[in-house]
């Protein structure tokens, strides 16, 4: 690679851009957060807000159910991914560890649905909720995530990476299948078990879509559905407001990818790769 | 010889035969029923469903569906709106994907690096991935403001007029690429980087001794070493952006003037505003084939590329 | 403590016939060795011997007891495996006590045993650490240690030593054949190396595409092969073996059913000059290459017969050239058309020497 001084600066100049355009947009937002209305309308903009509006938040907060749409945000996640641990753990061990007949046909019925994606069946889904009466609970935004064909694929992938020998000794060692699971193929497939929880939780508690079109109540609305509708509370206006519901947001899933960043990371770009 | 094989270990062989054996021979299927029970209820069935439904006219409270063929088909191909739903779609789809590639592939060139800087850099582009398209949305609509909004303020410092990002036609779909391309183009750089990680240094070095110019191996080597990862992202880039929705509710609402419609927008309008579920389903069979005709490309060309190795 | 028997087992993979038909019996308390090439079907027999896979035709006994249907836990058996596969996730202490554990083995015993076998195998210091912390020989003890806990009738060994360094293989086996003495349960051990058979085993089995090809004594084995494959695949390096026609000095003394002749390496001997020693054939050749291996010489020489190896302890020729192989015909092996070894060659000469009194 180059050395010279001017590339040197040439390279220092493009990295100080690069990082402008990625994190201006979250300083404005954090800016915007604490200004006072009348702040948010000047041009040219100010970046520093003259008093820290804290009222902004609790104005937010209190423009609609925030900590009924928070604890369904948590509840939905949570049991998510619970179910999901709870039916993705045997039926990959099966996929990967026994033959039986039709296996080979539930596995592309599995990748069948690993393609499918939610913006393309939410309208049939809703009438069938609608049908069912769980249409604007959270089981309707629940249920339908309750297993996930990505993470069969993934776990299974990596219990038929456990070599037969380790099944066998364990087997002549008096374990019974769950056991082989709980003692031998779960702890070895750790660092996957954390690659889908991530997964999962975030883009769960991210979800604005299937909440907004299966809910239409407050009662089953998450924490996106609502920050969405601040905007139109305050008849699109008071973005000091919106930036502040939305600081809310971002605030919880920056935090955690502050602190597992190198593990986010590598678990998107390892399933992205593979 | 049978007789024997009778007459020993009865009494274990029994309780292995009638309790045993049969669960070990039902095991799996218990193992596998939830995920699969789930699928079934709610993926292939409503796929099944959406089809049913686009030979149907229902306005979602009638109690009769009636049966009309074809028809919903015809009204969508010649339905003015629904054309240029397509056009829309594809041209987002292309410049999104095209420009999130490119860049992104540059980027990754780039900041393939070690280093706390790089590392540090890597993640700040990485982030808006993980952040929820609401989020994004809303930021972005206050950076697009015309009136007070950073964009113009950005534009008017350079000399340059404002402009209507999201309330003029001509404008408003390439916010909403521009929006896309700065969400996606981290993943894709850390993809790309990932995939450079993965060239063996020893070719580079064999190309080395040999005197081969940078340029040279860029293009032999780096380019073909890469194309796996080119073509992943690439069609998982396609799929995606057919399918964008959140964005345009929140932003532009399709608007104006039909200028930022596409497929998902457009079904949800038909099957929750106008219910029209016979349409909305119709166009949602049509967006099954295109994404279907995506995948299978996609898994061709993938088992190819393993033949070929 | 347990006699092993198989009864006319066949096994067929994909229509593949692997294992064809083998009867035999493993003495109780015996430390006996499965060899054979890899392809020859000793893993196979050691699996449906553990219960791994189900053998098409034939009855398994151990102890006595038929144990076609019974799942591997159940036929008291211990493996060690190539890789050893100690759990990954587990310490030393987990990975032995696992076994118990799932036995419902009351804790307080479990800890005593763990405490004496770790005491055995020399691992008391070290029951706290994960498998990919230990040495390969330290997770050779810990595979070891996990198979004797469970006090099992039947000890499996598939090529346990395979993965090991050569200084530290050669130990092993040592530790191998004490351990086998003061635990005195029958051991079956499986490995393609025929040096680890000889040294190891007090009963040797000899495997070839899946039919026992001898069973018999390392010593028994050695001196008189019971087939050609047997000849040619133990030793090293193997017996010289050559188409009868080729020693056409012999033809008038060999048996009409003969139809290979051949001799052991350290059994032929190699001079500059010719000797003319009787009862001995001697060839005039010339050394392709030599091998010195400190102790002995391995020759690689080549004269009308064909291309033959020859060992010696003593060095007597130092580097390539003429030279005269010699043979005594004394040392001399026949094998029929069907490769089957053929009754101790007897020479006139044997018969006078025999009756003078000389030998």
């Amino acid at each position: 690679m180059n050395s010279s001084p001017i590339f040197k600066i040439a390279n220092g100049i493009g990295l100080v851009l690069l990082f402008i355009i990625f994190a201006v947009p979250f300083v404005w937002m954090a800016s915007t957060a604490f200004k006072s209305l009348g702040e948010t309308m000047t041009f040219p903009p100010v970046w520093i807000p003259e008093t820290l509006q804290w009222q902004n938040f609790v104005e937010a907060w209190n423009s609609g159910p925030f900590l009924k749409y928070f604890v369904n945000s948590v509840v939905v996640t949570l049991l998510i991914l619970i179910l999901q641990f709870a039916t993705i753990i045997p039926a990959a061990y099966a996929f990967a560890r026994y033959e039986f007949p039709l296996k080979n046909f539930f596995f592309a019925l599995t990748m069948i649905c690993l393609m499918i994606p939610s913006q393309l069946i939410f309208l049939p889904v809703y009438l069938n909720l609608s049908s069912w009466g769980i249409l604007d609970t959270i089981w309707g935004l629940i249920l339908p995530f309750a297993t996930s064909a990505f993470g069969i694929f993934l776990l299974r992938q990596s219990f038929m990476q456990v070599p037969e020998e380790l099944l066998e000794a364990a087997r002549l060692d008096d374990a019974s299948e769950w056991q082989i699971i709980r003692k031998i193929m779960l702890p070895l497939a750790k660092p996957v078990l954390i690659t889908l929880a991530l997964f999962s939780f975030i883009a769960h508690w991210n979800d604005y879509f299937w909440p907004l079109v299966m809910t239409t109540t407050d009662q089953a609305r998450t924490l996106p559905l609502g920050i969405a509708m601040l905007r139109q509370v305050e008849g699109g206006a008071a973005w000091n407001v919106v930036m502040a519901g939305n600081l809310l947001l971002v605030l919880p899933i920056l935090v955690i990818f502050f602190f597992a960043q190198k593990h986010i990371i590598r678990a998107f770009v390892y399933t992205g790769v593979k | 010889m049978a007789f024997a094989k009778v007459q020993l270990d009865m009494e274990e062989k029994k309780a292995e035969r009638q309790g045993f054996l049969s669960w070990v021979k039902l095991r799996p299927y218990a193992m596998i029923f939830p995920a699969i029970f789930i699928f079934c209820l709610f993926f292939i069935y409503p796929i099944g469903y959406m089809i049913y439904l686009s030979f149907h006219d229902w306005n979602f409270v009638s109690p009769v569906k009636d049966f009309v063929g074809t028809s919903n088909f015809s009204y969508l191909l010649s339905d003015r709106d629904f054309r240029e739903v397509i056009s829309n779609s594809f041209i987002y789809t292309f410049f999104t994907v095209f420009l999130t590639i490119s860049l992104s592939l540059l980027l990754a060139l780039w900041l393939n690096r070690g280093g706390t800087v790089y590392s540090f850099m890597q993640a700040s582009i990485f982030s808006p991935h993980i952040i929820s398209l609401v989020s994004v949305s809303m930021l972005w609509m206050w950076i697009m403001d015309a009136d007070y909004g950073l964009l113009n303020w950005f534009l008017n410092l350079i000399g340059m007029e404002s402009v209507m990002w999201l309330t003029s036609p001509e404008y408003a779909l390439t916010s909403l690429i521009l929006v896309a391309v700065w969400k996606g183009i981290g993943f894709n750089t850390l993809v790309f980087i990932a995939g450079l990680q993965s060239i063996p240094k020893d070719l580079y070095e064999a190309a080395e001794l040999d005197h081969t110019p940078p340029w040279r191996r860029f293009l032999k080597i780096t380019v073909p070493m890469l194309s796996p990862t080119l073509f992943f992202l690439t069609i998982i880039g396609v799929i995606n952006s057919f399918q964008v929705f959140e964005t345009i509710n929140l932003m532009t609402a399709g608007g104006p003037i039909n200028s930022t419609n596409t497929f998902v927008y457009y079904i949800y309008q038909y099957g929750f505003q106008f219910f029209k579920i016979g349409y909305a389903s119709a166009a949602g069979v049509i967006l099954l084939v295109i994404l279907s005709v995506l995948t299978v490309v996609y898994f061709k060309v993938l088992s190819k590329r393993v033949h070929y190795r | 403590m347990a006699e092993i028997r198989l009864d006319n087992i066949s096994k067929t993979f994909n229509g593949d016939q692997v294992v064809k038909n083998i009867s035999l019996t493993i003495k109780d308390g015996s430390f006996t060795v499965l060899v054979g090439p890899s392809g020859c079907g000793k893993s196979t027999i050691l699996r449906m011997l553990a219960g791994f896979e189900q053998q098409t035709e034939g009855d398994i006994w151990i102890d006595g007891k038929r144990v076609n249907d019974l799942a591997p836990s159940k036929r008291d058996i211990a493996m060690v495996f190539q890789n050893y596969a100690l759990y990954p996730t587990m310490t030393v202490k987990g990975n032995i006590e696992f076994g118990l554990a799932n036995r419902k083995v009351p804790k307080k015993e479990r800890n005593l045993l763990i405490a004496e076998i770790a005491e055995i195998v020399g691992l008391s210091d070290h029951l706290d650490k994960k498998p990919d912390k230990l040495s390969g020989g330290q997770r050779q003890r810990v595979a070891l240690a996990r198979a004797m806990v469970k006090k099992p009738k039947v000890f499996i060994l598939d090529e346990p030593l395979s993965n090991l360094d050569a200084k530290l293989r050669t130990q092993m086996r040592t530790e191998l054949i004490q351990l086998h003495e003061k635990l005195g349960t029958t051991f079956v051990y499986v490995t393609h190396d025929q040096v680890e058979a000889m040294s190891m085993g007090d009963e040797i089995i000899i495997l070839n595409k899946g039919v026992v090809q001898q069973k018999a004594a390392p010593i028994d084995v050695y001196q008189s092969p019971g087939n050609l494959f047997a000849a040619e695949f133990i030793g090293q390096p193997p017996m010289n073996v050559f188409k009868k026609e080729e020693f056409h000095e012999l033809q008038d003394a060999l048996p009409e059913a003969a139809a290979y002749i051949g001799f052991r390496p350290e059994h032929a001997g190699l001079a500059l000059e010719s000797a003319h020693v009787p009862h001995t054939i001697e060839l005039e050749s010339e050394i392709l290459t030599l091998e010195t291996l400190g102790a002995e010489t391995v020759y690689k020489v080549k004269n009308r017969v064909g291309t033959m190896n020859i060992r010696s302890f003593t060095a007597p020729v130092s580097k390539r050239g003429k030279c005269f192989a010699t043979i005594p015909m004394e040392k001399l092996y026949a094998f029929g058309a069907d490769q089957t070894a053929l009754p101790a060659l007897d020479f006139p000469f044997q018969k006078e020497a025999a009756l003078n009194g000389v030998r």
